[in-house]
């Protein structure tokens, strides 16, 4: 068990993934001789060669095609798109014959993809570069959507992506690449279709995923220092997404309070409410509580910014206001 | 003098590593000058300095690291004795006017974002520290939670008696273990009922409730309960309750009442009404005041007079006999109208008196529920009273307030039986009709009670 950075514990997972299996290469911009935007390929151009780590044109739909194709003749990509900004010129690869062909030739062929990127913003990147993407993915069939938001998750997430014979979004943060945590060495599998409880608590459950993950679990913290319990289930799994224990936290708390980097309209956190209201409605105390990025184009503007995009004091607010503590 | 600190080179840095001081101690350096060549998480940088002087003390060496606001090197105008440099505290960068240039910069994050450090933030159970792009330290509440806010704190949109606010498992639990809910101050935002509420009510004794009209023999047991120590306890009214207060007063002391009693043997009645609910099942079961009902309505056919409303200085004859129905709560007494009255069979009167004071009793009731009363009925028979006088319920022109059916020796061709007795009384709106019209009218509703086939045709 090592302590690595987000970045670090997925170049460990590419890493003995390639050294694993053969047909697993990569490709996207940047990845090979300045080892990736952030980092996360640092090394393996070097170590596995221009066969196998290929940097490619600046050309999103190009990138995912030849993907998708290497895919379904017999290779396991793993396509880097640099941010998930970049990938809306190549969704209909993605939806269209990613997510698709597999069901459109009746089996017939599969498409073991795994495209890596990361969304987030708050980094002043403005509004074209600073979206959160996972819920358009996560609404359709044949995509598997994951976004892990710890170190020990990334790698065990990627290492099941690469293996799965379905095309694999997998979602990163680019505010997560530093976040360092402990991460288990070598054979390491998390499944693509299980979230979990990462703390435990009693009178309300939020739920987060990626980044929002860390935000969900400092605000935990401090309402713990005011008397408030509060229940962190990490919502890695969004597609399939793992209901189970948010279910069974909301029966236990009451209370919900849904976080996402995303906007809040037809968002992941109202995907979760609904699933709430369907499964455990009578078990409700309070309203679910979505919160996101405010509605409008993500500002520059520094303090627009950082009210824009959700942070430890809404978590904190919002808990105070569904237990009546306001 | 000026600090030299550890430069934030990219948005998810943390600490610098110093690869190589490209200044000695004491050398001169001119503002632009590279001067250090750093190791950051992204690449290796080299930093030019920020202000001319002399390089007087070299504070991190080659080799080691240092977090971002940390002071690396001092430059001085030579002069003066360079001061020990404390790092800069955690979350402290140099602000962005003052950070040094990176000469590189990742695709991505721009060297220079005005972020400050990254924050160090216990991010687990465990305690671990999680740095992640920038500080999350905004402490008021955003955009981002704004929306969610405004659901949770909206405020309760409903008049008080009208429908009340409970969560879901506030009701479930309610259901579960038998609390009423029309005794519950909700505490929750908007004053909803929540599940805490409920759980306390679970807790305290049951309080005297719902005068529902049912038959005489209902068990009352009041718990002793603590008095207002002290001082006088004041006890604001509902809006409900003011209401009714206002009401009351306006009726009391405008519409000059009168009374007229009467004794109606309810014995036919009473085995009318059990034959009826051994045909039917459970639910579908008749009361003794659905008899009433139903006997006040169909005697109202043939008094129009008494259907009637005082109206500045005239008379208002309903086309429509509504009869309302008084259910007294803990905090508050409401009248729900069964409308056409008349036209309804017992079974119609039944069901849809046992509905509306259903929902009367969990607040489901619906503001037409309460309007449209052409006359009212007040029953009090459940609670072992003799006889008692009811305030006309505006716009009504009269009330009949109904007693328990007793066990009483009558006296029957001479001789004396056991018979079932029970007293009601009229109040009577002076102004709108007289003593005559209001002893016929009883002697209606009692004929149809003391022969009860007529109720059930």
């Amino acid at each position: 068990m090592a302590v690595l950075a987000m970045r670090d514990a997925l170049n460990q997972a590419l890493r003995e993934e390639m050294n694993r299996d053969k047909s697993v290469f990569l490709l996207g911009e940047d990845i090979g001789l300045y080892d990736g935007s952030f980092k996360v390929t640092r090394g393996l151009l070097k170590e596995f060669g221009e066969k196998r780590v290929l940097d490619t044109p600046i050309a999103e739909e190009i990138i995912i095609g030849t993907a998708i194709g290497a895919a379904m003749s017999g290779l396991r990509p793993v396509a880097e798109m640099m941010t998930v900004n970049f990938i809306m010129v190549a969704m209909d690869q993605v939806v269209n014959a990613a997510a698709h062909i597999r069901y459109m030739f009746g089996g017939g062929t599969k498409v073991p993809l795994v495209i890596r990127t990361p969304g987030g913003g708050g980094h002043q990147l403005g509004a074209q570069h600073s979206h959160s993407h996972e819920n358009w993915f996560a609404h359709v069939p044949g995509l598997k959507v994951v976004a892990p938001g710890t170190p020990a998750d990334a790698k065990g997430l990627l290492k099941s992506a690469i293996r799965d014979d379905n095309p694999v979004m997998f979602i990163e943060n680019e505010g997560t690449y530093a976040l360092k945590g402990e991460v288990p060495d070598g054979e390491h599998l998390v499944p693509l279709d299980k979230n979990e409880v990462k703390r435990p608590g009693e009178q309300i459950t939020i739920c987060a995923h990626s980044r929002m993950l860390i935000v969900a679990m400092d605000a935990a913290a401090e309402l713990e220092k005011e008397g408030i319990s509060a229940e962190v289930v990490d919502m890695r799994a969004l597609r399939p997404l793992d209901m189970t224990p948010v279910i069974a936290s909301v029966k236990k708390t009451s209370r919900l309070i849904t976080v996402e980097e995303g906007w809040r309209s037809y968002g992941v956190g109202s995907e979760i409410a609904s699933r709430v209201y369907e499964e455990a409605f009578d078990y409700l105390d309070a309203p679910v509580a979505r919160i996101g990025a405010a509605e409008v184009p993500a500002p520059y503007n520094k303090r627009l910014e950082k009210i824009a995009f959700p942070g430890k004091a809404d978590v904190i607010v919002t808990a105070r206001a569904l237990l009546g503590k306001n | 003098m000026a600090d030299v600190q550890m430069p934030r080179l990219s948005d998810s840095m943390e600490t610098g590593k110093i690869l190589r001081w490209l200044k000695k101690e004491g050398e001169d350096v001119k503002k632009g000058d590279p001067l250090v060549e750093i190791e950051s998480d992204k690449a290796n940088i080299e930093v030019e300095a920020y202000a001319s002087g002399k390089l007087s003390k070299i504070v991190v060496a080659e080799g080691e690291s240092a977090p971002i606001g940390a002071v690396i090197a001092q430059i001085g105008d030579g002069a003066s004795t360079p001061s020990t440099p404390n790092a800069a505290p955690q979350g402290q960068a140099p602000a962005a006017a003052e950070a040094p240039k990176a000469q590189a910069s990742a695709p991505v994050a721009q060297g220079d974002q005005a972020v400050a450090a990254t924050a160090q933030v216990a991010a687990d159970a465990g305690g671990e520290q999680y740095p992640h792009g920038g500080p999350d330290d905004r402490t008021e509440v955003g955009a981002a939670a704004q929306a969610a806010l405004n659901v949770i704190r909206r405020p309760t949109e409903q008049e008080d008696g009208e429908r009340q606010r409970v969560s879901p498992v506030a009701r479930r639990l309610a259901e579960e273990q038998g609390v009423d809910l029309s005794r519950i101050q909700g505490t929750g935002p908007g004053g909803r009922i929540t599940k805490e509420d409920v759980e306390s009510a679970a807790q305290r004794p049951a309080a005297p409730t719902p005068t529902l009209p049912r038959e005489r023999g209902r068990e009352i047991e009041r718990q002793p309960t603590a008095r207002p120590t002290g001082e006088v306890e004041v006890v604001e009214l509902t809006k409900l309750q003011s209401t009714v207060a206002m009401r009351l007063v306006q009726s009391k002391f405008s519409a000059p009442h009168f009374y007229v009693t009467s004794e109606i043997a309810m014995d036919d009645a009473v085995r009318l009404r059990q034959m009826f609910n051994e045909a039917v099942d459970k639910p579908e079961s008749i009361s003794i005041n659905d008899l009433i009902v139903k006997a006040v309505a169909l005697a109202l056919t043939k008094f129009p007079e008494i259907n009637a409303s005082w109206a500045d200085g005239h008379i208002e004859r309903k086309p429509d006999i509504n009869i309302g129905i008084a259910v007294g709560l803990a905090d508050r007494l409401i009248v729900p109208v069964l409308r056409n009255t008349d036209q309804k069979s017992l079974k119609e009167i039944s069901t849809e008196s046992k509905q509306l004071i259903e929902r009367a009793r969990t607040n489901k009731a619906a503001a037409q529920d309460y309007v449209g009363n052409t006359f009212t009925i007040s029953n009090l028979g459940m609670y072992d009273v003799d006889q008692f006088t009811a305030i006309i319920n505006p716009p009504d022109s009269a009330i009949l307030a109904v007693g328990s059916i007793e066990d009483k020796a009558v006296v029957k061709d001479g001789l004396v039986v056991p018979g079932k007795r029970m007293r009601v009384t009229l109040s009577v709106d002076h102004r709108v009709f007289y003593g005559v019209t209001a002893a016929e009218f009883l002697q209606e509703v009692k004929r149809l009670l003391q022969s009860p086939m007529a109720l059930v045709l």
